[in-house]
């Protein structure tokens, strides 16, 4: 029986060490495609900003706002606060429900805002907005205070409130506050007359609350109201906006296109900037541009636009109104076209600004108060003005240089670790009149390079065959082999991102290449390689 | 050579089967006894053993071993393997009958596979650039199952003859099965840019999850029975004649709900994922391209319980007793529902001296070819030890032959 114990054991410790055994393994050579794309030129510039004409020609065409003015701006309705109410002279003895007070004979009847440039308004409507009313109570007994704003209408009914406040003491008042709602009221702001302007009209009056007791209203009490109008958006606004000085930049606003397009020599045959002008405040306006300027950060340099006059002196109407609620605005549109003929635009655009750099000057009513008050301006609509650009893809440059990255994470492929050796091959099929040299560097997690894909004498990719015209006759295949041994393979797995650099030569320059929508370039990429199958 | 010895014991005592994986076979030698059996069998009638070591104990298979093997492969081969190791004892204290309880573990291994096949998982698929290489027949089909025994053998009958029976319950740990069917295959264009998969398989497996190594993994339940029966009966030839018949795992296995079924029959081109902008590739393309996307986009996956009959053993064996020392068997073993070839034996066995004996086995078929080998028993009247493999020649010329194996029994017999 101890034999037999002893046997289990040994086969115990024989099973273990085979658990043990080292994996089984073995070489294969294995060949596979992993992935294809179709290029076209946004893919190289990383932008959707190529439209193709009637012709096919593409063009790089875009639109960017330079200035964008809007009612916010134009009028500012401040925070506004007046105190209103009613302090006794003398001693009174008071019932409940009597009224202690009215201004139905005071001067208090007319709340003026002060609005600053000399703005001049009759008429708004709020888009949102607060009343908010601070009560002091320093009599005895509750005081009932019943207030219009006559000049705030909504649907009809004027802006109305009836409230109780409870008794205090001149030393120690009841106070109360309450925030009214103001939106989407609509406000005459001609005052008592009617001729006035930025002033609304209120009516109140103070009773003592019939929930009270007869009591004495002695000297120095009474109840004091502060009003204040907070946070006030206007919907619209009329009036007279006066002849108020605008001034746009200098500044500059962030292009954001075409940042990893980098060309050498570049020479554009034609270019258009169409400048729209577009005016949806009711108010004339006259405007300069005074400057534009493409800012190129690396390496620094900056043109500036010579337009001659076509940009100064601009006269803009005023818009009109639609009387439709959900579009009420008729805009006034004025183009001003500006290309290579009539200024230096190609130099402007050769420079591949990353920045537009602008100063503009404008001023409102230039001919004073031409429309007896009936100037307006709607939330949300303004002045703008849009460069919309077009550059015909037809061009010459010695080079054009891309770059971009691709994150990679391959640590988590342990299969990599298995590979001998590799060759990624890279089947291209090009339609573009350019030769296109690759190149991939992998970049580890300290943004070194460590390694890169091809080599120098196999990373082209041939341009299509063209006549001497750089007309496109017929594409070209090309093949490029990326060779990995171990200790590449390895740097391609702890490798962070691929940086792709690629080089755009232009054949026959400076005849000019025209790229086309039915350019293309057909990638295929396959892998070929060792690899080491481990059962282990 | 005490230590050579342990080393060679240790080797054996690392695969298990007791002979033909049937524990009655030895009662004649044994009787009431408790004993450990081990055995395994491992062939192919398409790969030599140096080939097949490389599975057993590991190591890098060369270009001379891959082709070894490819130059005299067939169009469609086999692979087998079988592996067990048991405790059984049979006791009882009635003069005509003994009742049987053990454990055992078994894993059954059977495959098909097609030269292109192995030319593709071996050689890989650049050499067979612009080929379609043909997968149509090639199966696996692995089980790995313990099993919890009880039964008897009547040996009493008329005497001298015996009737065994015994049923088991069975625990399954883990299954794999795939089946590739006509026109399964795969072509490679000429430039490695293209694929052509022409999937057309069923494949089944117990879990997911990565319990197949673990002993212990529950993924299915099952029962088996075992029939033996033995007679002695007067011949021509020799002093007298002994016929048995055993058959042995008749039974089937339920692999539970969270097993997966996968089927396939359709045909996949891939020329490489579409990126729409190479140049730019973000971590999303990259994270999209995983082989758990590829496998549930082109397999029918579901989870369901299935049954599966487990490959019974079928044995046939005449043994002609011409003297005391001398005794001659014919044999006849089969595999239902595995790739086994019918296998055709003779065993020679002769008694040294004491308690001694040598038994010399020449078969053909099975997983296998020609097989011959050759046991040791030593039968003492406290002790039964039987060691043997027959399949030596996988150990003299591993090179240059087809199948391996060996069996160790040993019994502490009980007093009568």
């Amino acid at each position: 029986m101890r034999l037999l114990l002893k046997l289990v054991v040994l086969i115990g410790v024989s099973l273990s060490i085979g658990s043990c055994k080292k994996g089984t393994n073995w070489d294969i050579d294995a060949a596979f495609p992993i992935a294809q794309s179709h290029l076209n030129i946004s893919n190289f510039f990383g932008d959707t900003i190529f439209k193709a004409d009637q012709n096919g020609l593409l063009h790089i065409a875009f639109s960017k706002d330079i200035i964008n003015f809007t009612l916010d701006s134009l009028v500012k309705l401040p925070d506004t606060t007046v105190s209103i109410g009613f302090t006794s002279p003398f001693v009174s003895q008071l019932n409940p429900g009597t009224i202690v007070f009215s201004n139905n004979l005071s001067n208090d009847k007319e709340i003026t805002f002060a609005i600053s440039n000399g703005v001049e308004l009759n008429r708004a409507i709020v888009r949102k907005g607060q009343l908010k009313v601070e009560y002091y109570n320093s009599y005895a007994q509750p005081l009932n205070f019943n207030y219009d704003i006559n000049s705030a209408n909504l649907w009809g009914n004027v802006l109305h409130i009836n409230q109780t406040i409870g008794g205090g003491t001149v030393a120690n008042p009841a106070s109360l506050t309450k925030v009214y709602n103001l939106d989407d009221y609509v406000i005459n702001l001609t005052g008592l007359t009617g001729q006035k302007i930025n002033t609304l009209v209120q009516t109140y009056t103070i009773t003592t609350d019939p929930s009270g007791v007869a009591d004495q209203l002695q000297v120095g009490q009474g109840l004091s109201v502060k009003l204040s109008f907070i946070n006030v958006v206007p919907e619209y606004v009329q009036g007279y906006f006066g002849q108020q000085d605008l001034s746009f930049g200098p500044d500059s606003s962030l292009i954001g296109l075409l940042d990893n397009f980098k060309p050498s020599n570049l020479i554009l045959t034609q270019s258009d900037i169409n400048f729209r002008i577009i005016n949806e405040f009711g108010v004339e306006l006259s405007s300069s541009i005074k400057s534009l300027k493409s800012i190129k950060l690396s390496p620094l340099n900056t043109v500036t636009l010579n337009a001659g006059n076509l940009l100064h002196s601009i006269n803009i109407n005023r818009a009109g109104k639609t009387n439709n609620a959900s579009n009420p605005v008729f805009p006034w549109l004025k183009q001003i076209d500006i290309n290579s003929s009539n200024s230096n635009l190609n130099p402007f655009l050769e420079n591949i600004p990353n920045y537009l750099g602008y100063s503009i000057e404008a001023k409102l009513n230039p001919l004073g108060n031409i429309s007896a008050g009936n100037d307006f301006a709607y939330y949300g609509h303004g002045l703008k003005v849009i460069a919309d650009v077009d550059i015909p893809f037809a061009l010459s440059a010695n080079y054009f240089n891309l770059i971009n990255y691709a994150k990679v994470n391959l640590t988590q492929i342990k299969e990599l670790k298995n590979v001998n050796s590799c060759n990624i091959i890279l089947q291209a099929r090009n339609n573009y009149p350019f030769t296109a040299q690759i190149q991939g560097y992998m970049v580890n997690e300290q943004n070194q390079v460590i390694d890169s894909l091809f080599t120098w004498n196999n990373n082209s990719i041939q341009s299509a065959l063209t006549d001497n015209l750089n007309t496109v006759l017929n594409y070209t295949d090309s093949r490029l082999v990326a060779s990995f041994n171990k200790a590449k393979v390895e740097n391609l797995r702890q490798c962070k991102q691929i940086k792709f650099v690629t080089y755009l030569y232009l054949p026959n320059q400076p005849t000019p290449i025209k790229i086309t929508d039915g350019s293309y370039l057909d990638l295929m990429v396959s892998a070929d390689l060792n690899y080491n199958v481990n059962t282990k | 050579m005490k230590t050579g010895l342990s080393v060679v014991f240790l080797f054996m005592a690392s695969f298990a089967f007791s002979q033909y994986n049937s524990e009655f076979l030895s009662f004649d030698r044994t009787g009431r006894s408790i004993s450990i059996n081990g055995e395994y069998e491992l062939g192919s009638n398409g790969i030599y053993n140096a080939f097949l070591n490389k599975f057993l104990v590991g190591g890098y298979i060369d270009k001379n071993l891959k082709d070894a093997s490819a130059k005299n492969m067939k169009g469609l081969n086999v692979l087998g393997a079988n592996f067990n190791y048991n405790i059984s004892a049979f006791f009882g204290n009635k003069p005509k009958y003994s009742y049987l309880i053990g454990f055992k573990d078994q894993q059954i291994f059977n495959s098909s596979f097609t030269k292109d096949f192995y030319q593709l998982a071996f050689y890989g698929n650049k050499p067979y650039l612009g080929e379609t290489k043909n997968f149509s027949g090639s199966s696996i089909n692995s089980l790995r199952f313990q099993e919890l025994k009880i039964g008897f053998i009547w040996h009493k009958i008329d005497t001298t003859a015996k009737i065994g029976v015994s049923v088991s319950i069975l625990k399954g740990q883990q299954l794999f099965y795939i089946k590739a069917n006509e026109g399964s295959s795969l072509y490679t264009n000429a430039d490695g840019t293209e694929l052509i998969f022409n999937s057309n398989f069923n494949m089944a497996m117990s879990d997911t999850a990565g319990k197949r190594t673990n002993p212990f993994a529950y993924s299915g339940i099952g029962a088996s029975a075992d029939i033996f029966f033995e007679t002695p009966y007067n011949s021509r030839l020799g002093q007298s004649s002994v016929l048995t018949v055993n058959a042995n795992n008749i039974g089937f296995l339920h692999w539970f709900d969270n097993s997966v079924q996968y089927s396939s029959d359709s045909s996949f081109r891939f020329s490489g994922y579409h990126i729409d902008n190479l140049l730019d590739l973000k971590d999303s393309t990259i994270s999209a391209v995983n082989k758990d996307t590829i496998v549930k986009n082109t397999t029918n996956a579901h989870k369901e319980s299935f049954n599966v009959n487990i490959p019974a053993n079928l044995l046939i064996i005449n043994k002609i007793i011409f003297t005391d020392k001398f005794s001659f068997s014919t044999g006849f073993r089969y595999l239902f529902n595995s790739n086994f070839k019918p296998y055709f034996f003779m065993d020679a066995e002769y008694k040294l001296s004491g308690n001694f004996s040598g038994i010399v086995h020449v078969g053909y078929g099975g997983y296998a070819k020609l097989g011959v080998g050759f046991t040791f028993i030593y039968n003492a009247p406290g002790f039964y030890v039987k060691l043997g493999s027959n399949s030596l020649q996988g150990y003299i010329s591993p090179k240059n032959t087809y199948g391996q194996g060996a069996f160790i029994s040993i019994a502490k017999k009980f007093k009568r």
